[in-house]
């Protein structure tokens, strides 16, 4: 039950580090360099730590051996990959203000839906493994 | 105790636990995003029709197509009508012409990388009958909003904080936004005469090229026509095309009816859909539980012959059932909730014809409307399932 939670940190995670080169793509350059810019760059660093993170908890799911402190120190930072999933459009980097570029209309939803969905299916891992734990 | 049994039913069958959690997600996140759907193309048309104003809208020939596109796609376009064509329709003592007003069109050009070409109007505040009342519907202050060098704009049109927007190099003060249509208009800019004047001046020295005989201060792209009571719209659009030539004049009620019924098929075809797809997931959930109980008859026997009432059973499975529906249809709610909110413009934008969201609590009403279908599908599902099993069983 729990692996499927890693599954989905490293598909989300899959998503922020190629999208925004592709499907999610930013504003082309032409004359001067857009507001949304350097989004790509930083969701592909942060897309690559979650996927980390995440095989790193998936991998201790399938070890013997518990190590509760260091899942959820991991599950906490799925948590600022989340957070910061959301900042790059809003609040960290931003997008240009016109409410018809692609940045506007279509990287910026996406990031922040992927960022509410790392956190959603993370707290929800949080509160199945506590559980789990207690009753053990 | 109860809650620990079903936790334990469930754990013990976590596949099928996943599978009718997976349905109900559908079932819920389909409706929600087709009710949706359903009720912004249908506020869409009737937003056009309450914002056009005009029965007949008189534009050159061949433009018909790129007027639509202004009003209903909102793609800028700029097309003029040959000079005192106005005047010479408002001279003819046309019958049945209630009101009569002319507009100005301008777009701008890409600035950059982050700016889309806008769509400017250049209304006459005298004669207006198309703007003026939609503009006052929300600024009902006595001052007049479109003063030289002010401009209101529409909802689409984002402004900077100091409320000073830049076109062609020049500075405008937005005086007023308005509310949002779903129709091209969202993307309009709306100026008086001397103010259309200064940006047609403006867009001549950035290079934009308008036809040599084009004088701005009595130039017209379009003539908007109110038809008298009574009188049938067709009638005057056939004096005035009989009248004058190079006119082509377009009846504003047939270019909404022309919207409406393409989209019937499409609408009757979603109605449809929903409809199969809730009749689908009951069967599937009532098949589903009925496995599921008929699997478990031997515990239920056992829990009959340790003391538990077929009503205590038959609680039993409503909680489940009703716990299983509970989390498909938040998840499917959910869902629907972070696609369809987060891309609305993207989804306007596609769909390319007016769309108009409804309203926060409409929206709020209809989830929690259709997050109770889809919670009650399942008790009511594993009920009729469990009703003749347990009967069976207790004969």
């Amino acid at each position: 039950m729990k692996k499927i939670f890693s599954i989905i940190g490293i598909l989300a995670g899959l998503i922020l580090a190629v999208g925004p080169y592709t499907f999610l793509h930013v504003c082309k350059a032409m004359d001067m360099e857009p507001v949304c810019g350097d989004i790509p760059f930083w969701s592909l660093l942060n897309g690559i730590v979650l996927i980390l993170v995440s095989l790193a908890t998936l991998f201790i799911e399938f070890l013997k051996k518990k190590l509760v402190l260091l899942s959820n120190v991991f599950r906490g930072v799925r948590i600022v990959n989340g957070i910061i999933a959301i900042g790059l459009p809003t609040f960290i980097v931003g997008v240009c203000e016109s409410k018809h570029m692609h940045c506007h209309l279509v990287t910026k939803p996406a990031l922040i839906v992927i960022g509410v969905v790392v956190i959603l299916t993370t707290a929800l891992e949080l509160v199945v493994s506590t559980a789990g734990e207690r009753k053990q | 105790m109860k809650l620990h049994l079903v936790f334990s039913m469930i754990r013990r069958k976590k596949g099928r636990f996943a599978a009718v959690l997976v349905i109900v997600s559908i079932l819920t996140f389909s409706l929600l995003t087709g009710c949706v759907i359903l009720i912004s193309l249908h506020n869409g048309i009737e937003c056009l029709k309450e914002r056009m104003g005009a029965d007949l809208m008189v534009v050159p020939l061949g433009y018909e197509a790129s007027a639509e596109d202004i009003l209903i796609k909102g793609e800028p376009s700029y097309f003029y009508l040959e000079n005192g064509i106005y005047e010479d329709i408002i001279n003819a003592d046309i019958i049945g012409i209630e009101q009569i007003t002319e507009q100005f069109y301008l777009t701008s050009s890409n600035q950059g990388c982050c700016d889309i070409p806008v769509q400017f109007i250049g209304i006459d505040e005298e004669s207006d009958f198309t703007i003026s009342p939609w503009i006052r519907e929300n600024y009902q202050s006595t001052e007049q909003l479109l003063e030289n060098g002010q401009l209101i704009v529409g909802s689409d049109i984002d402004i900077p904080e100091n409320n000073t927007i830049r076109f062609f190099d020049r500075d405008f003060v937005v005086s007023a936004q308005l509310e949002e249509t779903g129709t091209g208009l969202d993307q309009a800019v709306f100026a008086n005469r001397d103010t259309i004047i200064v940006l047609y001046q403006a867009a001549k020295e950035k290079g934009f090229t308008f036809p040599d005989t084009l004088d701005p201060s009595d130039g017209v792209s379009s003539i908007l026509i109110r038809v008298e009571e009574g009188v049938d719209t067709a009638d005057v659009a056939h004096e005035i095309r009989t009248k004058y030539d190079g006119l082509q004049v377009i009846e504003t009620s047939g270019m909404t009816s022309s919207i409406s019924s393409g989209l019937s098929g499409f609408i009757i075809l979603l109605f449809l859909l929903m409809a199969l797809l809730l009749i689908l997931t009951l069967i599937i959930l009532k098949v589903t539980f009925q496995l599921s109980i008929l699997e478990r008859k031997k515990d239920y026997e056992l829990m009959g012959q340790v003391g538990a009432t077929p009503a205590q059973i038959r609680s039993l499975i409503f909680i489940e059932t009703g716990l299983i529906s509970l989390a498909g249809s938040l998840i499917g709610v959910l869902m629907a909730g972070l696609i369809l909110f987060p891309f609305k413009a993207y989804i306007s934008s596609v769909i390319s014809i007016p769309f108009l969201y409804p309203s926060k609590l409409v929206a709020i009403g209809l989830a929690v409307l259709i997050f109770g279908i889809g919670t009650a599908a399942g008790p009511v599902c594993g009920e009729f399932a469990s009703r003749r099993i347990l009967q069976n069983e207790s004969n």
